[in-house]
């Protein structure tokens, strides 16, 4: 009944992101990782600290699990065409979540550095799934840059708030049909992440939610889950408004709610 | 339910448009047609007099119409290259230009290089309706000429927008097909240059197919109530696009109706070629909305709306 | 032996010279597998380490993959 969620050719289990920041160790999150089921997990780069004798976090991934390195640190279009750069050098795929923060108290993506990044890093065969602000015009240029995903932040980075963009985002998921939209950042409880998937978003992307969670395995799965529900929402009110609009009355299926 | 729905598209057209109704009329410069459509008057098949105006008759309709205070004009032709070839729009159009700010066409499918031409000559708008969208019938109702290609015309929208023309009309003729079918179709078209082209602004248009003589095929009319809610449901779908109506419904439908969904009217037309001047000659279609431009701008104003005789003016097409 | 300025990852520091990239990261506590390495905002292929001497004011970053939403 669903169609299949392909990014850059390849489908997709799960419409369920994990972000693994901010997680209180490494066991946690391979567990978090195993009970949710997701499949793609975002990772960032750091400089190491050479005064510790830190684990490999990658041996905390589960085999199979695409790696979707974050650009975090960057706070231009060059600094995360460098960070994306060195995830592929490291030898664990070329996967970029682009995201250019020049901001530290909002923590807001600036859409313009993000586009310029895109434009580099696509030409040079990288999959870009850029963080934005929703914004349309933005949205069609990273996909004319060659994004192979647009993911609209639904509120601030850890603020937990939900879906405060949610008309934007309905803009974007009505008007952008080349690419998945997933949405990221502020999904704060499973209720969010159902509503997201109520407005026909492809995917959403969660952490701070789950790694500061008290127990992250129980609520990722729970996360997982309502994604999951939200889905089949949105799939069940599409369906009916199409098969009204072919019966006799067709215009209890052109109105819209 | 139609009452509910007819209120929600008013209370939608009031909060986009306002009380806002733009007005304009049509200048037929040529009836010379290739095309062997069968529904309509100007067909090769009609043994009618074909006339097609010099620059200097062309002026003077301008003239006629510009007097009325008219600013928004519509040229049209028939679909004919040897007749009225594109330098021959693009020099009415040249002419039209020092008349009225705001230049509409309804010609024949043109190449994207074509429109351009006639995009910087002055003209803002082009006017094309696929008819209708389902194959079959198109195929039998235009069995020759130019206008059988259904591609050809179905593309042109995209090649118009490509052109740099700011307003695309887009319609169906009613009557043809089952209506419903067609309305569909016809939002898919439109829906999908809405995301390519987001720039350009839309209209529909439903004109309400009128039987010319000699013509012998079924044709499904579509009454009153069903009309009504075609433009409440194009409202309702679409909340921004302008939808037109001709002087080809009556007075007092479209007194009636335009409330619902409606934001441009012709008034004051003739579908004659050089009509404006010349009493002669056959229509394209039978007016039905005899009212001058002033008394239709009068039953606006006394409904409480604003008759908007140019919205706004070109600095220069580029 | 020479003595020789070195940045790495943003600390300067006096190192042996002539000093074998590979050599320095094996005595490093850290597992070269999912490292990169960049001098002078250029990356250096795992395949180059063992060839690559580090210079007299070269500027060195070692980067690993940690959790980041």
């Amino acid at each position: 009944m669903d169609k299949p969620f392909i990014i850059a050719g390849k489908e997709l289990k799960g419409r369920f992101l994990l972000g693994t920041g901010k997680f209180g160790s490494k066991e946690i999150l391979r567990d978090t990782i195993l009970q949710s089921g997701t499949q793609i997990v975002t990772v960032a780069l750091r400089r190491i600290d050479l005064n510790l004798n830190e684990e490999n976090i990658l041996s905390y991934i589960p085999k199979g699990t695409i790696l979707l390195t974050n650009t975090s640190g960057a706070r231009n279009a060059k600094e995360a065409v460098r960070i994306a750069r060195l995830a592929r050098e490291a030898g664990y795929g070329n996967w970029i979540k682009i995201e250019v923060i020049n901001d530290s108290k909002y923590l807001l993506p600036d859409n313009n550095e993000t586009i310029k990044a895109t434009e580099v890093l696509a030409s040079e065969g990288f999959i870009i799934l850029p963080y934005m602000h929703p914004d349309l015009y933005a949205a069609r240029a990273l996909v004319k840059a060659g994004a192979a995903a647009v993911m609209p932040l639904g509120s601030l980075i850890g603020s937990n708030l939900g879906l405060e963009m949610k008309m934007m985002i309905k803009i974007l998921i009505d008007e952008i049909d080349e690419v998945p939209i997933i949405v990221d950042a502020g999904i704060g409880i499973p209720e969010h992440a159902k509503q997201a998937m109520e407005l026909g978003a492809d995917a959403v992307l969660v952490n701070t939610a789950v790694a500061t969670a008290t127990d992250p395995v129980k609520i990722a799965k729970a996360f997982a889950e309502a994604v999951i529900t939200g889905r089949n929402n949105y799939l069940t009110k599409t369906a009916d408004q199409s098969f009204m609009a072919s019966a006799s009355s067709p215009l209890t299926g052109y109105l819209h709610d | 339910m139609i009452e509910d729905l007819a209120t929600k598209a008013k209370n939608l057209t009031r909060q986009y448009f306002g009380r806002a109704i733009s007005l304009y009329a049509p200048i037929y410069i040529s009836n010379y047609c290739d095309n062997h459509c069968l529904y309509c008057g100007f067909s090769q098949r009609h043994d009618i007099p074909r006339k097609k105006l010099s620059m200097t008759e062309i002026e003077k309709e301008c003239q006629t119409l510009a007097a009325t205070g008219l600013q928004n004009i519509l040229i049209l032709t028939g679909e004919s290259r040897l007749q009225s070839p594109v330098s021959y729009i693009k020099e009415a159009v040249l002419a039209a230009s020092r008349y009225f700010p705001n230049i509409s066409l309804e010609i024949y499918p043109l190449e994207t290089a074509e429109y351009h031409e006639l995009f910087l000559a002055g003209a803002d708008g082009v006017t094309i309706y696929q008819e209708t969208y389902d194959r079959e019938v198109y195929k039998r109702l235009h069995p020759a000429g130019k206008k059988r290609d259904y591609d050809y015309r179905y593309e042109s929208p995209e090649r118009i927008a490509q052109a740099g023309m700011r307003h695309l009309s887009l319609g169906i003729l009613l009557g043809l097909t089952d209506w419903r079918q067609d309305l569909k179709a016809l939002f898919a078209h439109l829906r999908n240059l809405e995301k390519k082209y987001p720039g350009v602004e839309y209209s529909l248009s439903f004109p309400r197919l009128q039987k010319v003589a000699g013509d012998a095929n079924d044709y499904q009319p579509i009454s009153d109530q069903e009309m009504m809610e075609i433009i409440a449901t194009t409202r309702l779908m679409f909340p921004r696009v302008g939808i037109n109506l001709s002087t080809r419904e009556s007075a007092a439908f479209r007194d009636q109706i335009f409330e619902f969904g409606i934001t441009k009217l012709s008034a004051g037309s003739s579908t004659k070629v050089g009509g404006y001047n010349d009493r002669e000659g056959i229509g394209q279609f039978n007016i039905n909305d005899k009212r001058s431009l002033n008394d239709v701008k009068e039953m606006l104003i006394k409904k409480g709306y604003d008759p908007v005789i140019t919205d706004w003016r070109r600095i220069g097409n580029e | 032996m020479r003595a020789m300025q070195l940045t790495i990852n943003g600390k300067n520091s006096n190192f042996p010279s002539p000093l074998n990239l590979q050599d320095y990261l094996k005595k490093q506590n850290i597992d070269l597998e999912a490292i990169v390495v960049e001098i002078n905002e250029k990356i250096i292929k795992k395949t180059e380490w063992p060839t690559t001497i580090l210079q007299e004011n070269d500027v060195v970053e070692l980067i690993m993959f940690v959790g980041g939403g």
